[in-house]
Order: structure tokens, then C-alpha cells, then sequence
């Protein structure tokens, strides 16, 4: 129970000191905040636009490349990057030539994606890989070398997004008047796509594959309810996903509970803790 | 004089099916003109290729004398009110500016301070010059309208094509509204497109009526023919800007 008594006077700070010492706890927070700065500018754009659902399908068909990963014996987080990437390119073309409704699309990728990921495990000889932890993350288990690669994710998305910044709030705003400003409407759209691809790939490690979407929207739904421009929405996602990542990891370690769950869980507790504060101040 | 829009033989299909049909039409330099028709008639289709963002059949169409592609930037367009997501987080000048986004070279394509000029002026034309801060979900619906048509203003235009813009606006709005287009059409040349007949104000000096072909006569006049051609039945009609200015009765009769 030592633990518990974390939270009060002077063996608190202690303890919070001591645990910032292990370095797999400081894995953990520079995972955290990588997260933290990929999903509230990327998941700004995925809550005004509507994105949740295609959000949603490539993040599960992640799975397959983390099980493809698994079968060739590299790094299942790079299988994902590829799986994440395809799903993306694969919603938008069959989005842009109106084959299919985007929902239907959607779904049929979600679910393939997960069923190639276990026929991939099922097929890899020897040893089974925990899967729960890829399903339902585990902040504290991320290795340093994925910590470099979702650095260079987060680099990739803030280079992007600072060059684009006016085009994507354009097409995002009003895809129909920006095409008849002759912008390159579905590159754009490609490009969204893209982040929101590299976005999952980085969020996976934090709270894992089923939880990806409330992470990449809660703290963007947040700053919503008290922001009325981009920039400042993401700007306050962003902080907003720092508390949400770093409480919960400390939450999850006193507590001992999975890590995943509890970051939800405390973003989705901000998230009606703004919305309860908005109705009571509009009523 | 080179006309602000040309069209002659224009005919736009998709696949095998033809939904405009040797369309040719001329709006003139500082025109208010009115093309009006029903729900699938193919307004939206012409307009699309006006804009240049459907290819043509067949024919030509002009503006200023350019081609589509590079005519686009002479427009303002004012898209159909309801297409819009009004709780979208972006301030009323950040929504303006973006029509100055095509004017812009570089990479970044960061606003600049004409640009800005451009849209405080489109602001001030449209009568809400304090309002750029604002939220766009906190304006009214008539002072939504007008900041689209703020929007289009910033990119300087000089022929102003409206998409259905009277739908969904009350009739002190509509008013509003129609006083705001005569200002502007001091400046530039007006084009409304619209289903709604009784949209259209008795200042229109050119009509047409769009059902796949084109039909006009005269300049402004809108007879039981042309809606009948159109319509497929005679309509009954109150014009705008005369109140309660009752056409006179149609024949109620086939035309063949």
C-alpha cells in the first residue's frame, strides 16, 4: 500500500522523484507528450471535419500490420506505419471515385485489418506475442527505440501541418469553395488522411488500438467546447492531452492499473467535466 | 466590350447523359442577371462549368474573355447558404481571408498585410466591419449570408455569381440582402442563380431560364412561356421588389 500514500506531504514528492528516476518512467512521459502534441493537432482536425469513424478504420487495420510484423520478426509498430498508410490511401481513393459510401468502406477495412492481424499471429511459429498490450497499450512498457520513431512521427506531422496550415483550415472549412478556388482539394484530403495514419501509429504505443480514437478526440472535443479558432483549439487539445497522458500514467502506476484504460478514462472525465461546466453556464 | 460571361453551344454531359444542351448566353459588363429553373434543371452543372470545374461536351464559355481555369479567379462565389457547418471553430475574418488564399505564392501561403486590407474592405462593403473577431457561430443567419458573400468579395472580383441565395433567409433579410447586391453591382457584374422565381428582384435586366436548354427573351422579361417551356406547367408568380406585383394570369393551358 505504499503507494497510496504517494499523494500526501513530503513522502509524496519523494516518491513522485523516485519514480521519475526509473527510466522506463521517463519513456513514459516523453511518450505521453509526443502523443499529447500529435493528437491535438491531428485530432483537432479529425473532430471539426468529422473524421472519427475513418479514424477509427485505420487505427484497427493497424493491427494487421502488427501482426505482420509479428510473422517476419520486425518491429510490429513499423508493420503498423505500413498497414496505417495503405488503410488510409485505400479509404480515400475509394472515397474521392464515390464506389462506395465511406461508412460502409470504413467498416469493411476496420474489420479486415483486424482479421488479417490474428490469422498473421496465428501463423507465426513458436512463441505468441502479448497482443493485449498493443490492443489496450501500455504506456510503461514503450521501448527507447520507439520513442525515436515517434519522434520522427511527430516531426513529420508538425513539419506538414506548419507548411499546409492554411490549405488544410481551407479544405477542412469549405472542401466545395476551396475546389473552386482551384486548390488541390483531394491532395489535401489525401494528406489529412495521411497525419491521421501516422497519428494512430504514434498514439498505438499509449493507449493501444481499440482505444486509439477516444485519445486522438477526447482532448480535440475538449478545447472545442471553449475555443472558436483552430489554432487556439489546438493549441488548448494539446495541453489539455499533456494533463490527460501524465495523469493517467501516474493514476495507473499508484493504482496499479492498466495505463491504457486510465488515460481514457481521465480524458473522458475532462471532457464531461466541460461539457457539464458549458451547460450549467449556458442555462 | 468583352462580356463578363460568354457561353455559346455549351453542352456538359456525365457518361451518356446530357443535362445541359447547346446553352449560349451572354451577361455583359455591370449586368444583374438572373438564371432561374427547377430543381435538376442543371444549374449547378452550369455552373460547374463556369467555374471550370467540369469539362464541356462541347462549346466555349468565357470569362473576361479567359477560359474557365484561369477566368476562376476574376469570380466570386457565393456557395448555397445551408452547405456551410456554422459551429466550425474559425473567426468571421479567418473565414473572409480564405478566399485570398489563390492570390498567395510560396510555400507557407501565410496571409499577408494586403490581404488582410482586402478583408477588413470586404467587411466594412458588407456593413460589419467590428464583427472579424467573432466567432462565425455567433452571428445571425442574415449576417452569416453576408459574410459568405464577404468571403467572395475579398478575393476582388468583378463578376459576383450567387448559388441559391435566398434559401432558408426570412424577408427583412431578403431585403437586406438585395440592397446589398445593388451596391455591389456598381462595382461588378451580378449573377443569381436560383429555383426560387419570386428570389429575383424586379432590378434584373437579364433573365434566362435553365432546363437543360436555355431559354430567354428579351431582356427581363419572364413570360408564361419561358416557365411553361421550363416548369413543364404555368406557374403563378409574385416578383420581388414590386410588392405583391402579380404577373398576369397564365393561360393554364399545354403550349402545343
Amino acid at each position: 500500500m505504499a503507494y497510496l500514500t504517494g499523494f500526501s506531504g513530503i513522502t509524496g514528492v519523494r516518491t513522485v522523484i523516485e519514480i521519475l528516476g526509473f527510466g522506463f518512467f521517463q519513456n513514459a512521459i516523453i511518450a505521453g507528450l509526443l502523443a499529447a502534441v500529435a493528437c491535438g493537432i491531428v485530432g483537432s482536425f479529425v473532430v471539426v471535419r468529422r473524421m472519427v469513424t475513418t479514424s477509427g478504420g485505420i487505427s484497427h487495420a493497424a493491427f494487421g500490420g502488427i501482426g505482420l510484423g509479428f510473422f517476419f520478426g520486425i518491429d510490429p509498430l513499423l508493420g503498423a506505419v505500413f498497414f496505417t498508410i495503405g488503410a488510409a490511401v485505400l479509404i480515400w481513393y475509394l472515397n474521392t471515385r464515390e464506389l462506395q459510401e465511406t461508412d460502409t468502406i470504413t467498416g469493411a477495412i476496420w474489420a479486415a485489418g483486424m482479421a488479417l492481424g490474428i490469422v498473421f499471429v496465428a501463423l507465426t511459429p513458436g512463441y505468441k506475442p502479448d497482443l493485449f498490450s498493443y490492443l489496450f497499450g501500455n504506456i510503461l512498457l514503450v521501448p527507447t527505440s520507439d520513442i525515436l520513431l515517434m519522434g520522427f512521427l511527430v516531426l513529420v506531422i508538425l513539419s506538414v501541418v506548419l507548411i499546409l496550415f492554411t490549405r488544410l483550415v481551407a479544405v477542412t472549412f469549405d472542401s466545395e469553395y476551396a475546389s473552386v478556388m482551384g486548390m488541390p482539394v483531394s491532395s489535401l484530403t489525401l494528406i489529412l488522411f495521411l497525419l491521421i495514419a501516422l497519428t494512430v501509429v504514434l498514439l498505438i504505443s499509449v493507449v493501444g488500438i481499440i482505444l486509439v480514437i477516444a485519445l486522438l478526440t477526447l482532448p480535440a472535443a475538449t478545447a472545442r467546447l471553449f475555443t472558436h479558432s483552430l489554432p487556439a483549439m489546438m493549441a488548448a487539445a494539446i495541453l489539455i492531452g499533456v494533463v490527460t497522458v501524465i495523469s493517467g500514467i501516474f493514476l495507473s502506476y499508484s493504482f496499479d492499473l492498466p495505463s491504457g484504460a486510465t488515460i481514457i478514462l481521465v480524458g473522458s472525465a475532462l471532457y464531461t467535466g466541460a461539457l457539464a461546466r458549458r451547460h450549467l453556464h449556458s442555462s | 466590350m468583352t462580356a463578363a460571361l460568354h457561353m455559346k453551344d455549351v453542352s456538359i454531359c456525365y457518361g451518356r447523359k446530357v443535362v445541359i444542351e447547346d446553352v449560349s448566353w451572354e451577361v455583359l459588363e455591370h449586368d444583374f442577371a438572373a438564371i432561374i429553373g427547377p430543381n435538376g434543371g442543371g444549374k449547378t452543372t452550369l455552373l460547374k462549368g463556369i467555374l471550370g470545374l467540369l469539362p464541356l461536351s462541347s462549346g466555349e464559355i468565357t470569362i473576361f474573355g479567359l477560359p474557365p481555369g484561369e477566368g476562376r479567379r476574376l469570380i466570386g462565389y457565393v456557395p448555397q447558404f445551408h452547405t456551410f457547418d456554422f459551429s466550425f471553430p474559425i473567426t468571421v475574418s479567418e473565414m473572409i481571408l480564405q478566399s485570398r488564399l489563390p492570390l498567395i505564392p510560396g510555400l507557407f501561403r501565410r496571409y499577408r498585410e494586403e490581404d488582410y486590407k482586402a478583408m477588413e474592405r470586404a467587411l466594412d462593403r458588407i456593413g460589419l466591419a467590428d464583427a472579424g473577431d467573432y466567432p462565425i457561430s455567433t452571428l445571425s443567419g442574415g449576417q452569416q449570408q453576408r459574410v459568405i458573400i464577404a468571403r467572395a468579395l475579398a478575393g476582388e472580383p468583378r463578376l459576383l455569381i450567387l448559388d441559391e441565395p435566398t434559401v432558408y433567409v426570412d424577408a427583412p433579410t431578403e431585403d437586406l440582402f438585395f440592397s446589398l447586391i445593388e451596391r455591389l453591382r456598381e462595382e461588378m457584374t451580378v449573377i443569381i442563380v436560383t429555383h426560387d422565381i419570386s428570389a429575383i428582384s424586379g432590378r434584373v435586366n437579364r433573365i434566362a431560364c435553365l432546363n437543360r436548354s436555355l431559354y430567354t427573351h428579351g431582356d427581363a422579361m419572364i413570360t408564361d412561356d419561358m416557365l411553361t417551356s421550363v416548369y413543364g406547367c404555368p406557374v403563378d408568380l409574385i416578383a420581388h421588389g414590386v410588392p405583391h406585383r402579380v404577373l398576369r394570369d397564365h393561360r393554364g393551358e399545354d403550349r402545343d
